[in-house]
């Protein structure tokens, strides 16, 4: 009994697998319908479907499949040409196939329906053309192709229907010599299998097992953790090197187990053409599907997670984006919209774009809505910018759509892309210009099981925090002349570069104390990017990064918003993974600040389109100065006394890592050298920026700000060494920093000692 | 249901407490434990077992006893129970006790309701009562963050 579940369940894995194959096979077909290469996989497939089903006797399969292959085996043969009809009509019938599966799956036999209609429309599909020569034969059949699922129970019997279901399988319908044809050519395949199981034969895995294995590999990471401390402590060589070899071992396994939960994108993917076809029909609109980069891989979950926000995605490119045919021909565009979805790796990451070249999105009618549902002010609308906009699209139910259709106008689809993507620690970004199309954007961590996090202290018990969540971490000490923090009528905030953040006390809010801060006691606060806001959050010391293996906290938790899931520590104990969307949830800071963001503040800022944001400093000298955002990578203030010296240079350590530090003002024109050292103790304030992963540390004088500086740089002439050129802003001149200059006089100045003297410089000890 | 077979015994506090054999999983010393903060009460938090993130019930609120300073809870019964794995602290295990059916009784009428789903009854054992829990009743209500509030208040004196 066992060995034939098996080999069911074997079998429904591989009707699916066929049936998604099918699915793509088709719509590229009715693209390129001269394909016989394409229509002989097709057949083929079909044909293992219906050899299979036959096997477990599975009337209903064999006989939809088999009527299939007759209709696909005269495509094949040129006798019929593939249309839009009949491809509608084959995709119709792999639902049917589809839900038999299903029905297979659940229920451990076929179950009931009435394919009837289904089969009588592909045999008379299969004998149209033909009945052009002979009218007569089967005219009473034809009934006119509309979009049955055919596994419904409530398709209408008749009597010439239930004659067909009565007969045997082969088409009594069709004429006998076509009938005879497609018989013969089925006994000349040579294999039967479908062409994709030709190239490689993988073992099929369950998934539980899989997610098993994980774990013992991650607990077997923890205890050669454990492990590795003996090996210094012992001093016994065949002990250590043991160690060693279990040590590397360990990690290769670790390594081999991550890289075999990956799996490419393509898996979910494949769907989208389908999807695509499916859905322009319906808004009678044509559109081409591209897609880049199928092969990306990423963790089997997060391909779950992606699935339904990237369906939301294409439904939307299609419904809202693409415009129809005869608007896109009166705006000069090509009558075939486009779409195109991109996935790639980019820093640790995966990057799945979607892009269309449809109509952008309507910001007026945005505004409209938003203002229309007492969302925003009408005054506050009109000043609101683009991006500011754009996340309004994001809420629940906030749609511009006055009618709802089956395939848009809730408003729920933004807001599923968005929780979901979030979900899993992803972002999600849409830039859209009017006219020209739209690009939503989102970038995924690689992995679920395994990502860095940031280990704080708080009441002496540990808690993780992503990584990919943290903004940066900032001690609020008392003796430097940072801000402290500030009470905002009850609410704790800070000045973080002149911005007010609002603070949570994690202590107070896990509910561990009620201790209030102290003034004059050092700070540690983490500031948090979550839910599109940014919070501060104090806990008592920050630890380390590490790899953290997340595993969930089960049902019992199953309210609790505050953890994200929790770890296993080296030492064996657990350890809670905080959740910064959830925090800011269950602290109300999401909608407190999104109602702020909606209020304008910075008008001027919002009026400026193309805009970047530079990081003004000043050097001595030079009091208004920027150095692009992209560069710094953050900012530091280091003690005089740290810093040492490597030969000529300056360097401090930073992190585990030697850091070369460049005294900026050296290397602008117009900038004075420091008037020696001001006062001993007072730190240098640095703006770090890695080359090829090696830190480099800019010296500048003071951090100022962020600002938002127009991109049209005026070049200045005779170029000033140091700069790149310079901008207004406010009626006052900005000078940007030209980075890349700078750091090419360093390297030669540093290879070229002779140059030494010809640049005008001190160095400051 | 049927309340004959093999129970797992323990004390809590006077009473002595059992919990069907075939539940339980395994019995552990001294896991390191891990605080949920503003979890339910009566979950004391979480737990590492073998890789697996396991709650940890306290087995004294969830019955309504009250804590008491000089509980060990050194030993955890490790049980499978709706389909999750749990962790029950408690001070120490006693025997496997194979019971017949004839020494069961249920819970007397006046017995408090909240009570009654997870307390089923009693065997009577020469001398004493062996209260039975039923294990998969444990997890239910306690994923409210308000657990069930039920304060046990005992009518007997010490010696008695």
């Amino acid at each position: 009994m066992e060995n034939t579940d098996e080999i069911l369940s074997e079998f429904i894995l591989e009707a699916r697998e066929i049936l998604d194959h099918l699915d793509l096979d088709f719509v590229k077909l009715e693209q390129t319908p001269e394909d016989k290469k394409l229509v002989g996989n097709i057949f083929r497939g079909m044909h293992t479907l219906k050899g299979n089903s036959g096997f477990f006797a599975f009337r209903r399969m064999e006989k939809i499949s088999h009527a299939c292959e007759t209709l696909l085996g005269k495509i094949r043969d040129g006798l019929l040409v593939l249309d839009s009809l009949k491809v509608t009509l084959l995709l119709d019938a792999l639902d049917a196939l589809r839900l038999i599966v299903i029905g297979i799956e659940g229920g451990k036999e076929e179950p009931q329906g009435d394919d009837a209609s289904l089969i009588e429309q592909l045999l008379s599909q299969a004998n149209g053309q033909l009945a052009q020569v002979a009218p007569k034969l089967n005219s009473s059949h034809s009934v006119p192709a509309h979009r049955t699922d055919a596994a419904a129970e409530d398709v209408p019997l008749n009597v010439v229907t239930n004659e067909v279901l009565d007969r045997p399988p082969s088409p009594s319908l069709a004429g006998p010599e076509i009938d005879a044809i497609s018989e013969t050519k089925v006994e000349e395949l040579p294999a039967l299998l479908p062409s994709h199981e030709l190239v490689s034969a993988p073992v099929r895995v369950s998934l539980e097992s899989l997610d098993k294995l994980m774990s013992v590999v991650s607990e077997m990471v923890l205890a050669r953790n454990r492990l590795l401390p003996y090996a210094n402590e012992v001093n016994d060589y065949q002990f250590s090197s043991t160690v060693r070899a279990i040590d590397l071992l360990t990690q290769e396994l670790q390594e081999r187990m991550i890289k075999t939960r990956m799996q490419p994108i393509s898996q979910v993917w494949s769907k989208f053409p389908r999807l695509v076809r499916d859905v322009s029909n319906e808004c009678q609109k044509s559109i081409r599907l591209i897609q880049e980069g199928t092969e990306t891989e990423l963790d089997r979950t997060l391909l779950d997670a992606i699935r339904d926000p990237l369906v939301h995605c294409i439904r939307n490119c299609i419904d809202h984006g693409i415009e129809s045919p005869q608007e896109r021909i009166a705006n000069g565009k090509d009558a075939i919209g486009k779409i195109l979805m991109k996935a790639s790796h980019e820093n640790g990451a995966v990057v799945i774009e979607v892009a269309d070249d449809g109509g952008g999105i309507n910001f007026d009618l945005v505004r409209q809505t938003a203002v229309g549902r007492k969302l925003v002010q009408a005054d506050q609308a009109a000043g609101m910018s683009e991006q500011q906009l754009l996340e309004l699209i994001f809420l629940p139910g906030f749609s511009t759509k006055k009618a709802v259709t089956n395939l848009s106008g809730r408003g729920v689809g933004m807001d599923v892309m968005k929780t979901n993507v979030s979900h899993v620690g992803g972002a999600i970004k849409v830039v859209s210009v009017r006219g020209c199309g739209t690009t939503v954007r989102m970038t995924m961590p690689l992995t679920l099981a395994i990502m860095p996090a940031l280990f704080v202290l708080c009441e002496g018990g540990q808690y993780a925090i992503p990584q990919t969540s943290i903004v940066e971490t900032v001690r609020l000490d008392v003796e430097s002349e940072s801000t402290e923090l500030e009470d905002f009528y009850g609410t704790p905030v800070f000045r973080l570069r002149g911005q007010l953040i609002p603070v949570v006390l994690l202590s107070w809010h896990l509910g561990l104390s009620q201790r209030p801060l102290q003034r004059n006691v050092p700070v540690t606060v983490i500031i948090l990017h979550s839910a599109g806001i940014k919070y501060g959050l104090v806990v008592d010391e920050v630890l380390d990064i590490q790899e953290v293996v997340v595993k969930t906290l089960g049902p019992l938790f199953k309210g609790m918003q505050n953890f994200a899931g929790a770890t296993i520590l080296g030492d064996g104990s657990a350890s809670l993974i905080l959740d910064p969307d959830g925090i800011a949830r269950s602290c109300d800071l999401v909608e407190k600040v999104q109602e702020e963001t909606l209020k304008i503040k910075e008008v001027t800022l919002a009026k400026n389109e193309h805009t970047s944001p530079m990081l003004l400093f000043e050097l001595e000298g030079l009091d208004r100065l920027a150095i692009p955002l992209g560069y710094v990578d953050r900012l530091e203030s280091i003690a005089p006394e740290k810093i040492q010296r490597n030969g000529k240079r300056e360097v401090v350590k930073y992190g585990d890592q030697i850091m070369h530090l460049l005294r900026l003002n050296e290397y602008v024109d117009g900038a004075k050298a420091t008037s020696s050292d001001p006062l001993p103790g007072k730190p240098l304030s640095v703006i770090t920026h890695h080359i090829n992963n090696v830190p480099v540390g800019l010296v500048v004088s003071k951090v100022h700000d962020i600002i938002y500086v127009p991109d049209m740089a005026q070049e200045s002439s005779p170029r000033q060494r140091g700069l790149m050129g310079c901008m207004l802003l406010n009626d006052e001149v900005i000078n940007v920093l030209d980075l890349k200059q700078i750091l090419m006089e360093r390297s030669l100045r540093d290879n070229e000692p002779s140059r030494q003297s010809i640049i005008d410089m001190d160095v400051v000890q | 249901m049927s309340f004959k077979g093999d129970y797992l015994s323990f004390n809590l506090e006077n009473y002595l407490f059992g919990i069907s054999a075939l539940d339980v999983l395994e019995l552990n010393k001294n896991l390191s434990l891990t605080q949920v903060p503003k979890a339910s009460p009566q979950i004391r938090g979480i737990t590492n077992l073998r890789g697996q993130i396991v709650p940890v019930v306290d087995l004294y609120g969830r019955i309504g006893l009250d804590c008491l300073p000089k509980r060990s809870e050194s030993v955890s019964i490790i049980l499978r129970c709706t389909g999750i794995v749990i962790a029950l602290l408690v001070d120490n295990v006693g025997e496997i006790l194979s019971l017949e059916g004839e020494t069961f009784e249920v819970p007397p009428n006046n017995f408090p309701l909240v009570l009654k789903e997870l307390i089923v009854g009693v065997h009577k054992l020469p001398g004493q009562l062996l209260h039975i829990i039923d294990s998969q009743k444990i997890m239910v209500g306690l994923e409210n963050i308000r657990g069930l509030p039920f304060n046990h208040k005992t009518y007997l004196t010490e010696h008695i």
